[in-house]
């Protein structure tokens, strides 16, 4: 009943944004903003939750990696970045702190893989039980 | 655009017009409420707020009967104010600043006070020694904070422990050196507070000179002031201002200035040109008293004071001009001076007038007034001129002042 309707694309999107949703600082407005376009985007509410489960356990160990992540990719670009930052909205998001950035880079690289190895699943689950069509 | 969860839209989007019904027709008295303790929090005095009229979809704000109460005077306002008109720049406010495209302020008063040292500021020194620069609240927290670290048990263990002989020789124990987290600075530095328009009419400024004599009222003061920001040197438009109003009660003195401070590209250029007319000396006198006890000994009965000229600073550096200085119909009769200046003690002048072009330069003490006098650049006309010479001083070389000044 929960997962009627999901098809593998959506299931893929639906994960991979509870992935970054469960990286992000919980309550920031960079996390408020995520959730309002999960709200808004017609994403499969139980799949992120599920999602945000699972990820909420592997940004224990990802939440080490942040600070250098995102200093590493902030220093790469400092006058992209700072062009970037003072756009209206934008700077809203605190994207300028190495944290915050990072765990935008940490979460979309393991929303991304999940993503991936979801869509993997789907087509050897598919593979192994494919759809019945009935003879015209 | 099937990607899109229009039920949630439509319930977002009726939320958001909820808020903004609500805020125009119930707000106005919690946003009172909230400016009324803000103020009072922030300035550590009674701050009241008559009525207040707030529009989300206009983005104003009018607050009606501001009064901060005078921390040093118990019943006495510092600062009143009949009519406040704000308008927000609602695009700044995306960009994570507070703008404000226009303010307008009608019928305030404040009084400003003259210090023993000639500087005029808002709060009296018993004010001033009263106001404790600390908001209470987060004085009571911080004596708190510090009794709870006095009395806690932990602290005390810390700090007894060495002196048992027990932990002596141990190394003591550094807490782990944790670096800062990196944030990237900003990119163009950008005032994070601005206010393109503010206009005053029909306000005064009470000016009580030190000493406790009458207060000079600068009533029906109108004018204008663009380009003001929390940072000056990284806005985009230089402060300019003009205004004018009336000096003294029941006078026909007026007084006007104009100008701009641009502080943009590092460097200080100040440019004001003022005017004033008719301005009576004995009301002004008190005023200099503070900086000099010369005029009190003329004791001027009578007279009037107009000025013009323009005082421009190139990055802090006064510029030559002239100032037109003008005092009419002078009356006064000097008394007290001593030594080379005895001889003014003769002098007795009434109903003289006097214009002079006095220079302005970057040379202390930038207003030469002897310059003026050495170039002839005076003018005057004296009726009633009245020297009391004391046929016993002749024998005295009383003239010997008057001769050292080469004043012929």
């Amino acid at each position: 009943m929960l997962f009627r309707g999901l098809t593998a694309p959506r299931c893929a999107a639906s994960i991979f944004c509870g992935v970054v949703l469960a990286c992000l600082p919980t309550a920031s407005p960079l996390w408020l903003l995520a959730a309002l376009l999960i709200i808004l985007t017609r994403t499969h509410i139980p799949a992120v939750l599920l999602a945000w489960c699972a990820g909420s356990l592997l940004a224990v160990p990802l939440s080490a990696c942040y600070t250098q992540a995102g200093e590493a990719v902030l220093r790469a670009h400092t006058a992209f970045w700072s062009a970037i930052f003072q756009l209206p909205v934008i700077c809203y998001l605190e994207l300028h702190r190495a944290r915050v950035m990072g765990s935008v880079v940490c979460g979309a690289i393991a929303g991304a893989a999940a993503a991936v190895a979801s869509l993997l699943a789907f087509f050897f689950w598919r593979l192994r039980h494919p759809v019945r069509t009935e003879a015209l | 655009m099937k990607i899109i969860r229009w039920p949630a839209v439509a319930v977002l989007s009726l939320a958001l017009l909820i808020g903004f019904f609500w805020m125009g027709h119930s707000g106005d008295e919690i946003v009172r409420r909230n400016l009324e303790s803000f103020g009072s929090y922030e300035l550590n005095t009674l701050f009241k707020v008559g009525a207040v009229d707030l529009s989300v979809y206009e983005s104003y704000l009018h607050v009606e009967n501001i009064t901060v109460m005078d921390p040093g005077q118990r019943g006495r306002p510092l600062f009143t104010a009949q009519h406040v008109h704000l308008r927000a720049d609602i695009a700044s406010f995306f960009e994570r600043r507070a703008g404000l495209q226009e303010a307008h302020v009608e019928q305030a008063a404040a009084r400003i006070l003259q210090t023993r040292h000639g500087r005029f500021v808002f709060l009296s020194d018993t004010a001033r020694a009263m106001l404790a620069y600390e908001p209470m609240a987060v004085r009571v927290r911080r004596i708190m904070s510090w009794a709870a670290h006095q009395i806690n048990p932990l602290a005390i263990a810390g700090v007894v422990a060495p002196h048992l002989g027990r932990d002596i020789a141990a190394p003591p124990a550094t807490p782990a050196a944790r670096s800062p987290e990196f944030r990237l600075p900003a990119g163009m530095r950008r005032p994070e507070f601005f206010l393109n328009l503010l206009t005053i009419s029909n306000c005064t400024l009470e000016l009580v000179p030190h000493g406790g004599a009458d207060p000079l009222p600068v009533h029906g003061l109108r004018g204008y002031c663009t380009g003001i920001s929390s940072m000056p040197r990284a806005h985009d438009q230089p402060v300019t201002f003009a205004a004018f109003g009336y000096l003294g009660a029941g006078t026909e003195a007026w007084i006007a200035a104009a100008g701009e401070v641009d502080f943009r590209a590092g460097v200080t250029n100040i440019t004001v040109d003022f005017a004033f007319s008719n301005v009576l000396l004995r009301s002004v006198l008190p005023f200099a008293r503070v900086y000099t006890r010369f005029l009190d000994n003329l004791n001027v009965q009578a007279g009037t004071l107009s000025a013009r000229g323009r005082v421009a600073l190139r990055e802090m550096i006064v510029q030559p001009s002239l100032i037109d200085v003008r005092v009419d119909g002078l009356t006064a009769r000097a008394a007290g001076f001593v030594n080379e200046l005895a001889w003014l003690n003769m002098l007795a002048i009434s109903n003289t007038s006097l214009a002079i072009q006095v220079p302005l330069d970057s040379t202390p003490p930038y207003v030469h007034m002897d310059t003026a006098l050495k170039e002839q650049k005076v003018q005057t006309q004296i009726e009633n001129f009245e020297l009391r010479i004391n046929v016993r001083d002749l024998q005295q070389n009383f003239l010997k002042g008057i001769q050292d000044l080469r004043i012929q």
